[in-house]
């Protein structure tokens, strides 16, 4: 708090003036906005982090001279606390698209202004009327590679359910994206998974039931991988590829993976509205995405970007078209009407013995 | 009845004053919240008392509150029967010695509860140090599973919890005076007898101040559960999920006023079955006397 305090009033008078030189080369009215010497943007931080700052932060500093504070990852029970309370102290939130459905519903987001953010080459579905998707995130089917060495892996969600293949499983425990492959391990066309016949996944479930070891955070799948705990598993790829490319057991495909897209959102009420939407147009650059891209394996929303990287690097890209092919894209909307159920349904099955 | 009205008065007002700097302190950052907490929970839409219906009928969540009573109601005795012969240690200890137990027993409290878990996960797992051991001395075929049915969440919450079982007996044990057991041993007790007739009774006070720590703090559980609790989900894993991924507030306030008010039962019950005995002590040194 104290370094914030001292670096805005030191610089406050030259931000002001790169801030308002800034704004009226885009072509705004500079009244109000040029306050906005710095943004505070949530994020889920860590690895995540570390490739905003390098590629969304500090390029944004330079550009407008608008400092980005890196803020802690919010919760949407924090997020409605704040707007409703009117104290909102976030202008930029990074969230899940299923995260900020329920949000929207409350109208605890603002609309995105689509004529200052861009959504023209964007991947279909990442411009929504409350966010705008900067990054794809792939849930994908996973497994430790000493074991599938000695016993094989499954290659599609119906031989990961298929009782009769040995092997200690892991899951979210979570109803979004583990019905979701247990409805594909069911059988369900991708190009028809919505709504999810939930009694033909929860069957699917009923017959790995003790062999699923949970897991609850990122972190935990990719060590429950890696020190076979589990011999496969849904993982995020963001937490398997780190450990795959420096050498780690743990190897995934991209096929039948499920895409879930990182969107920037801005709380209801936030001071910096404009600069936000700015912030927000300047992270769809394709220059930024690649870069982004470059630093954590999260696939690009501009399908430009993916021109600027190369092979090496979109092989690690669940958004590339050559790893999208048999991908489905998590429904939002779905999870949004039917949640409260499914949850309820998901958490009952799990303590039922 | 010698005390004059005013010095009643000023008696009741010296009590108001003393409990004033508790009060200020639970009134805005306890009852306060608790209030907003207990108004959110009839705000529901499905009416007033929707969401407590819901948690009465709903066979998961109803299993998902014995499993929180039930894990702390185990990591409680477990902390007890490991904490309070570490404290009888611990008490008869002098000097520096005694400092040196003390510091290791807070040892712990240095790493995180997240990593002390995450440590936990990984020496309980399949291939972990203690299935390792176990399995190549040859005492088990196969592995044990400690963390996908909640055996390990206890052993870990145990784990985490036997200092806050270990500092009130400790306290408890100290305070009583030495010349009680010599007494019994005069009066012939052995060891034992004097420990079960004299020590024992006389640490009850303090047990009963562990085991009320210890339970209430394990109900409100969160990283330990959702590393290791696998399929014994408890209310707080409910709640956040409620609170934050679902926003239905209603309900996630409903659960924690639930839990509230279960505690509060448990306790009450606690003190209840302290007045039978005490009464009974009484009566039975009536009849003796």
């Amino acid at each position: 708090m104290k370094n914030v305090r001292n670096g805005l009033s030191r610089r406050s008078v030259l931000k002001l003036g790169a801030g308002s030189a800034a704004v009226s080369l885009l072509g705004m009215p500079a009244i109000g906005r040029a306050q906005t010497t710095s943004l505070s943007v949530a994020n889920g931080g860590g690895a995540l982090g570390d490739a905003f700052k390098a590629a969304c932060f500090d390029t944004f500093e330079k550009k407008t001279g608008i400092k980005i504070i890196s803020a802690p990852y919010i919760e949407g029970a924090r997020l409605k606390a704040m707007v409703e309370a009117g104290a909102v102290d976030i202008d930029v939130a990074d969230t899940d698209a299923a995260e900020a459905a329920p949000l929207a519903v409350e109208g605890l987001l603002e609309e995105i202004d689509y004529s200052v953010v861009p959504k023209d080459g964007l991947i279909e579905g990442s411009a929504s009327k409350y966010w705008t998707a900067c990054y794809i995130a792939g849930s994908v089917l996973s497994w430790n590679t000493e074991a599938a060495e000695k016993n094989g892996h499954p290659k599609t969600w119906q031989e990961f359910f298929d009782p009769s293949v040995k092997g200690r499983r892991t899951l979210w425990k979570n109803a979004a994206q583990t019905m979701e492959v247990a409805a594909l391990g069911a059988g369900q066309p991708a190009d028809k998974l919505y709504p999810l016949d939930l009694d033909r996944a929860f069957a699917m479930l009923d017959g790995i039931r003790s062999s699923i070891t949970w897991w609850s955070s990122g972190a935990q799948s990719a060590q429950l991988l890696a020190s076979n705990e589990a011999d496969y598993g849904m993982c995020w790829n963001g937490r398997v590829d780190p450990i795959k490319q420096q050498g780690g057991p743990i190897d995934y495909t991209f096929e039948h993976a499920l895409h879930m897209p990182g969107i920037w959102s801005l709380p209801k009420g936030g001071r910096n509205r404009d600069a936000a939407m700015q912030f927000v147009a300047h992270c769809m650059d394709p220059e930024v995405q690649a870069e982004f891209s470059r630093r954590i394996p999260y696939g690009p929303t501009a399908t430009k970007a993916f021109d600027l990287l190369t092979a090496e690097e979109r092989a690690r890209m669940p958004s590339a078209p050559e790893n999208s092919k048999t991908a489905v894209a998590i429904n939002g909307d779905y999870w949004l009407e039917k949640g409260a159920e499914v949850y309820e349904r998901f958490n009952t099955w799990v303590v039922s013995q | 009845m010698l005390v004059e009205g005013n010095g009643i008065l000023s008696m009741k007002l010296r009590k108001f004053l003393l409990f004033a700097p508790t009060a200020l302190l639970l009134t805005p950052f306890f009852l306060a919240p608790l209030f907003v907490i207990g108004a959110e929970s009839f705000s529901g839409k499905q009416g007033a008392f929707g969401e407590y219906v819901k948690v009465v009928t709903d066979p998961g969540i109803r299993t998902v509150l014995y499993n929180t009573f039930y894990v702390a109601l185990m990591v409680t005795f477990f902390s007890l029967l490991i904490g309070y012969p570490i404290a009888y240690v611990l008490a008869r200890l002098k000097g520096r010695w005694a400092t040196i137990g003390i510091f290791l027993i807070f040892l712990p409290f240095w790493a995180s509860t997240v990593i002390r878990s995450f440590a936990w996960m990984i020496l309980l797992g399949r291939n972990g140090p203690v299935n390792s051991a176990m399995v190549g001395s040859g005492l088990i075929d196969e592995p044990i599973r400690f963390i996908d049915n909640g055996v390990g969440l206890m052993i870990a919450m145990t784990y985490i919890m036997v200092p806050f079982m270990v500092v009130p007996i400790l306290n408890g044990l100290r305070a009583i005076d030495v010349n009680l057991p010599r007494a019994a041993a005069v009066l012939g007790a052995n060891p034992w007898r004097q420990f079960l007739a004299v020590t024992l009774p006389l640490s009850m006070p303090s047990i009963a101040v562990g085991a009320t720590i210890v339970f209430v703090t394990s109900l409100g559980f969160f990283v330990t559960p959702s590393l290791l609790g696998g399929n014994r989900t408890v209310v707080s894993i409910l709640i956040s999920e409620q609170a934050n991924r679902l926003l239905n507030w209603p309900l996630a306030s409903a659960l924690a006023i639930v839990v509230l008010l279960l505690t509060i039962v448990v306790f009450a019950l606690l003190r209840l079955s302290q007045v039978m005995s005490r009464r009974r002590g009484s009566a039975r040194a009536g009849a003796l006397a």
